[in-house]
Order: C-alpha cells, then sequence, then structure tokens
C-alpha cells in the first residue's frame, strides 16, 4: 500500500466497505483531514465501488434450473402409501358429486367422499399394495421455473389412474378437466405431503396443493359412454393464474 | 442467506424431498450463476459451473457439517469448481463473442450491459486470486469474514488483495475513461 500507510488504507477500504469499527473512524478522520492522498484514495476506491455496483446482476441461461433439479437425486422418498390393487372395484357415487363438494384432506391419506361412499373406496383401495403398474399409457412433463414434474395416465384394466409427482414451492391449483373424457371421478390417494383441498365439480377435480405434490387421482369410465379416443385436459393454476396446460391422449 | 431457514431445508433434502431441493436451489442458482460467470466471463461455462455445483453439494451432503454455514461451503465449492473449469479451458477461446465496448468511444454513455462487459474485461485481466477476493465482495456482497471462510484464507489476506485488486481496477477503468 504505497503512498498512504498500510493502516490508512485499511481504514479507507473498510470505511467504504462499510465495515469499519466506530472506534477507528476517529482515526480515519484524523487521517483525512491531513491527506490529501488519504482523500484521494478514498474518493477513487468509492467510485470504483459505485461502479461495480452499477454492474446489473445477471440472469442464468433458461432451462438451468431444470437441468439442475433433473441432474440431482435425493435419497428415495417414501413411496405413495396407498395404492389401488390391480382390480379396481366399481364405485357408486352420491348427488354430492355432481353437485360439487369440496372436501379438506388435512392429513388424511386416504380420502373418502363421504361415509357411504367410503365404504366403497375402501373396497377399491389397499394400503401398501403392490403398486401401480409401471407402464404408462401417457404422460406429461412440467417444467416451468415455479413448477416441475411428471403427470403419467395408468391403465387399471378398465379405470385409470392419473398420477403426479409434482414440485413447487408456492401454492397451485392443479385441475383435471374431465368434461369430454368419458371418465368421472372415482377416488383420490394422497402421499403424506401438501395436498390441502380437493374439490370435485361439473366434471372437473381440482387439487388445491402446496409443499409435496405425490398423489394419484382415480377415474373410471362412464357406464354407457363410448371410450374411443380421447383426451384427459390438466391444467396448473397459480395465484389464479393458468401458468400450464397439456393433455394426455388415450383410448382408441 | 439465512442459514437456519439452510439448515432446514438441507434436513429435509437429507429425507428426500425434492420440494426443499427446489427451494435450495431456488435460492443459491442465481448468485452461484453470477458469482462463477464473473470469476470466468463465460456463460456456457458459468451454467455448467453452477449445475456441477448443486450435484456436487448433494454428492457430498452427508459430509456437510452444520456447524458451519451453509452458503460459505456451497460458494467454496463454487469458486473451486470455476477455478478448475477456468484450467480447463484456459488455452481455449475464453471469451464469449462479444465486442467489448471501450467508454474512449465519443459516444460513450455505457449501457448496463455495456458497462457489466467493460467491467467483466478488467475482471478477466486480474490474477485469479485477485479476481475471485473481487467477485466475493463486489458481486456476492460477502464480508472480509466471509470470504475468509470461503476461500479459507486470512482476513488480513483477504484486505490486502482486495486493495491490490482495486488498485489494479482502478487503473484500468482510468484508462477506458470511466475513472
Amino acid at each position: 500500500m504505497n503512498t498512504l500507510s498500510e493502516r490508512i488504507a485499511e481504514l479507507v477500504q473498510a470505511d467504504v466497505d462499510g465495515f469499519i469499527d466506530e472506534s477507528d473512524r476517529a482515526e480515519l478522520d484524523a487521517a483525512l483531514e491531513v491527506s490529501a492522498d488519504a482523500r484521494a484514495f478514498r474518493q477513487e476506491t468509492l467510485q470504483l465501488t459505485n461502479i461495480l455496483a452499477a454492474v446489473p446482476e445477471l440472469d442464468p441461461p433458461t432451462g438451468l434450473h431444470g437441468r439442475i433439479l433433473d441432474s440431482i437425486e435425493l435419497p428415495s422418498a417414501r413411496q405413495l402409501p396407498i395404492w389401488l390393487t390391480g382390480l379396481f372395484q366399481p364405485i357408486s357415487y352420491g348427488m354430492a358429486v355432481a353437485a360439487g363438494m369440496v372436501i379438506m384432506v388435512g392429513v388424511l391419506n386416504f380420502l373418502p367422499l363421504n361415509d357411504d361412499e367410503m365404504t366403497n373406496l375402501v373396497g377399491a383401495m389397499v394400503q401398501e399394495g403392490d403398486g401401480l403398474p409401471s407402464t404408462s399409457q401417457g404422460q406429461l412433463g412440467v417444467d416451468l421455473e415455479t413448477v416441475q414434474g411428471t403427470i403419467l395416465l395408468k391403465n387399471l384394466g378398465g379405470a385409470m389412474a392419473l398420477q403426479f409427482d409434482i414440485v413447487s414451492a408456492e401454492p397451485v391449483k392443479i385441475g383435471v378437466n374431465l368434461g369430454e373424457s368419458g371418465l368421472e371421478f372415482g377416488g383420490f390417494a394422497n402421499d403424506a405431503g401438501g395436498v390441502r383441498e380437493i374439490e370435485v365439480s361439473g366434471g372437473n377435480v381440482q387439487v388445491t396443493n402446496q409443499g409435496t405434490h405425490q398423489f394419484v387421482v382415480f377415474l373410471r369410465p362412464i357406464d354407457g359412454v363410448d371410450t374411443g379416443a380421447r383426451n384427459l385436459e390438466v391444467s396448473i393454476s397459480q395465484n389464479e393464474l393458468r401458468i400450464f396446460k397439456g393433455s394426455i391422449a388415450y383410448g382408441g | 442467506m439465512d442459514n437456519n431457514r439452510d439448515q432446514e431445508l438441507i434436513d429435509r433434502c437429507r429425507k428426500g424431498d425434492r420440494v426443499a431441493l427446489g427451494q435450495l436451489v431456488n435460492e443459491y442458482e442465481r448468485p452461484i450463476y453470477n458469482a462463477a460467470y464473473r470469476v470466468l466471463g463465460n456463460s456456457a461455462d458459468a451454467a455448467d459451473v453452477t449445475q456441477v455445483v448443486f450435484l456436487k453439494v448433494f454428492e457430498r451432503l452427508e459430509q456437510y457439517n452444520p456447524r458451519f454455514k451453509f452458503f460459505s461451503w456451497i460458494y467454496r465449492i463454487a469458486i473451486n469448481e470455476a477455478i478448475n473449469q477456468r484450467n480447463r479451458t484456459r488455452n481455449e477461446q475464453f471469451f464469449e463473442e462479444e465486442q467489448f465496448v471501450s467508454a474512449e468511444n465519443p459516444e460513450n454513455r455505457l449501457n448496463s450491459e455495456q458497462l457489466s462487459e467493460v467491467v467483466q474485461d478488467g475482471l478477466m485481466e486480474l490474477q485469479e486470486d485477485y479476481r475471485v477476493v473481487m467477485v466475493l465482495r463486489h458481486f456476492s456482497e460477502m464480508s472480509y469474514q466471509d470470504i475468509s471462510e470461503v476461500l479459507h484464507i486470512p482476513e488480513k489476506t483477504v484486505k490486502s488483495r482486495l486493495y491490490s485488486a482495486r488498485q489494479i481496477m482502478k487503473g484500468q477503468l482510468t484508462a477506458k475513461g470511466m475513472m
């Protein structure tokens, strides 16, 4: 530290960086009072600091976030604890479904529609079963800045299962439009995660979710409806704005 | 950077919680990318380094000692990885195909992108240990103590390198008419 003493240069740097101790302040002020070199050094250092502070922060390249997440394997997350058995039993539904209903999931791993229907659903699902089929009929990938994951459609021998594995730090609403699908809501299995609410209304299933997003929506064919080639529409909304929409073809 | 929050997220990651992983990546992706870019001067390399940093962090998660700050640990990995990347590409074309704009140009009011390039030009002319200290202080906004922890060097050395680096940068920017 050439023309300045090392001590004064250190004090000036600490001052410019905002780290000077109050106990050193008087010493620096005294040096600045008597030394033009000290004043010039302080002025130059401040100017340099201001220039560097004006340099804008850079945005990481698009897709880097997804690349990072895709490349990292964490220790095995828990498997979904509730699975459907290989046979999906017919389930009868009350008028409540058609009329629309909202059910708070809370800590339940398994979601009944009401007491009567619960009996049927319990008959249709088992805890710690063999798992869903490993193969899927179709899938959707979600790779947004705030939401990533996959949605798989699996055939259960007539009935279908939409298996969601979604990562999102913020609350999102995930909707399944069953309108023209020839399917109706058949049940819901939730890993002990972030699902807070599920709404079944007018051919739509909407799950409000935050945190862990591993769940399965079970769908059954509507009696008497042709199950030719069809699409299942899935959408994701955040803060009431739709941020994702996709469809999975099946049947035919 | 809240170390308690980081620790909570790390604990959840250890249990396989990918939401926590997403939150940690959200928190650190941008600052790590920016630090890597300022050390390397190349966007593609900085992106690669950022990805490798996270990969290594999660491969070594069991080695992380919670007594130390997570951000110091991840920055140390980032700086080491950036230096390794720099060494691998030292003999290759180093800058992206960009024309750095001289402030000596008569029409010399720099926009922020041009300012970024001129400053990056100056950083790349610094020797590596000076550049790293400049990046951590000015772009990662670390204290002397944080830089000392990340680089495993005494605070006195941090201050000395910062002084030397700044003197060189002042000379460069003065020559470009910016000071």
